[in-house]
């Protein structure tokens, strides 16, 4: 038995919350042995679970002061908190973000009693409306809480040198050694052919990219609004200028969501992927296109009502992205993506 | 909200008694908590080595070891890293991954250290130059795992009432597949609990 329980009760139930909305409650005290408490905090605070390590954000605590406490004593503390904007409660496959009113009486010399309420911050509802280019004026944007940088990508130049010194280093050390007296050496040729695949699918995308590009010229995606919210629908417009005649088959945008969850530390570290829904639309079919001839097309993609907003934080992640793809006849297809952003509402 | 559904209107796991997936991932603190492991008693002057295959438990250990014995330092050597952080260590340490550490920083952990505990890779004990006993990690018995399915699930809890279990036959449907493979193990009942809808007999 600790030397003091504590318990949390909120004024609400079910415990389901909006953002801006006011979170309140009592913490009871039940003491069971003279105890000195040092501190006596309620935080209101999110966390992670699920396959990905976990990560936390506190961004409300209430310091209800120190106290000494003798047994058979029960003491009552109100506290009250305002719900900020997100992370909303999340509860996906691989990546969950929960809330929760926590109590810790910081006692000297002891294990620290404790007492945790879950509760759920439900977005607003969300609103169906066209994408930007069809409104007609400004509109009044709630202040959307800050989601976190994005996770930076290798660019193509960096993963080609990356790989290009990968087999510079072998063939370095070992090249000499692949052919012994005119018989190959078995063991080094399937590790260089091992190597050899492991750059081939490390460079696949990017290759077949840029084989795509010599056709067709740099793609340029742009979507409107750049920050997508949950219901809305979302202006995707591509172009490009071909480097030379072709035809293409089809051209396409995908709607892209997918939660990342990151396990463990050093070699245990693993990272895991879980695909949400995905949402298509096509921007053209068969089509011709002739040597620096623009091609400008659009389309319009909506995001689902019920979609995972995005979040970011340490080891867990959702993220969305705008995925366009040329399908090109004869010819290496063209996928380029734009990562953007999804807000559960406005 | 679900990924593809509507938002939630229940707490996470609530349907399952439960406050989430006792299989994810869990924080250093929780894991030495729900360990289930042999008490360990290191005598003055001795150097305890675990070693084990990934996924077989050797940093839960020194993790749950390290919470249980007071006044003790625990280090993990991050990946990339050879040296020790801990610059004064105490009588009682626990270091995990020490393989990685250089030499200079090895001879320092076993000349300062009174009673050491080790979680490596590789075996070490020729470089101690003192007792060192060695304990492999290895087997995954229907009593052990039962002890260790049980403790997620009650850790995860939510509150009185039934939460979904895992019968001996399933259990022992799990180390038939699995062998000592807890990592992965984990890996598959955390698949499993996501798709339960009620508290049951879990079938794998």
């Amino acid at each position: 038995m600790s030397k003091c329980d504590l318990t949390i009760t909120l004024d609400r139930d079910p415990p389901h919350y909006a953002p801006g909305e006011k979170v309140s409650g009592k913490l009871t005290v039940g003491v069971n042995e003279p105890c000195r408490c040092d501190a006596l905090t309620v935080d209101l605070l999110w966390r992670t679970h699920g396959k990905g390590n976990k990560d936390a954000g506190t961004p409300d605590r209430e310091l209800l002061g120190g106290f000494d406490w003798t047994p058979g004593e029960m003491h009552e503390h109100a506290f009250s908190f305002t719900m900020p904007q997100g992370p909303v409660s999340y509860h996906g496959h691989i990546v969950n973000v929960d809330w929760y009113v926590e109590a810790r009486a910081d006692v000297p010399w002891a294990i620290d009693p404790k007492a945790q309420q879950d509760l759920l911050l439900l977005p607003l509802p969300a609103r169906s409306e066209a994408s930007a280019a069809y409104r007609a004026g400004p509109r009044r944007v709630a202040q959307p809480h800050v989601i976190g940088d994005r996770v930076r990508k290798d660019s193509p130049k960096v993963k080609i040198f990356v790989v290009v010194i990968m087999l510079a280093f072998f063939l370095f050390f070992f090249g000499s050694q692949l052919v012994i007296d005119g018989s190959p050496n078995v063991i080094l040729m399937g590790f260089f052919v091992v190597l050899l695949g492991f750059s081939a699918k490390i460079l696949w995308s990017d290759v077949r990219n840029f084989a795509a590009k010599q056709k067709v010229g740099e793609l340029k995606i742009e979507t409107e609004p750049a920050e997508a919210t949950r219901g809305e629908s979302l202006r995707v417009r591509a172009w490009f200028v071909p480097r030379s005649e072709g035809r293409v088959k089809r051209v396409w945008a995908t709607l892209r969501g997918e939660e990342v969850a990151i396990s463990g530390s050093g070699t245990n570290r693993t990272t895991h992927r879980h695909k949400l829904e995905e949402g298509e639309s096509e921007m053209c079919g068969s089509m011709a296109f002739v040597r620096e001839q623009p091609i400008d097309l659009s389309c319009d993609l909506r995001v689902p009502d019920d979609a995972a907003p995005s979040f970011r934080s340490g080891d867990n992640r959702v993220e969305w992205s705008v995925v366009v793809q040329v399908d090109i006849e004869g010819w290496p297809d063209l996928e380029q993506a734009v990562e953007i952003d999804v807000y559960p509402s406005r | 909200m679900r990924c593809n559904g509507t938002a939630p209107i229940t707490l996470a796991f609530a349907h399952l008694n439960l406050r989430f997936n006792p299989f994810g991932e869990l924080d250093p603190e929780e894991r030495a908590r729900v360990a289930v492991l042999p008490p360990l008693e290191v005598r003055s002057g001795e150097v305890v080595q675990v070693m084990g295959e990934a996924g077989r438990g050797k940093t839960t250990h020194l993790l749950a070891w390290h919470a249980a014995t007071p006044a003790s330092g625990y280090e993990y050597v991050p990946e990339g890293s050879d040296r020790l952080r801990t610059r004064d260590l105490p009588t009682v340490f626990f270091a995990d991954e020490v393989q990685r550490l250089c030499r200079r920083d090895l001879d320092r952990l076993f000349c300062s250290v009174d009673r050491l505990v080790i979680a490596t890779h590789a075996d070490l004990a020729p470089l101690a130059r003192r007792p060192v006993r060695t304990l492999v990690l290895e087997g995954l018995d229907l009593d052990k795992l039962e002890g260790i399915v049980s403790r997620r699930i009650e850790a995860a809890r939510r509150g009185a009432g039934p939460v979904p279990s895992l019968s001996r036959a399933s259990l022992a449907a799990l180390i038939r597949r699995f062998g000592d493979d807890l990592r992965s193990l984990e890996a598959h009942l955390y698949e499993v609990f996501q798709s339960l809808e009620e508290p049951c007999d879990v079938e794998v």
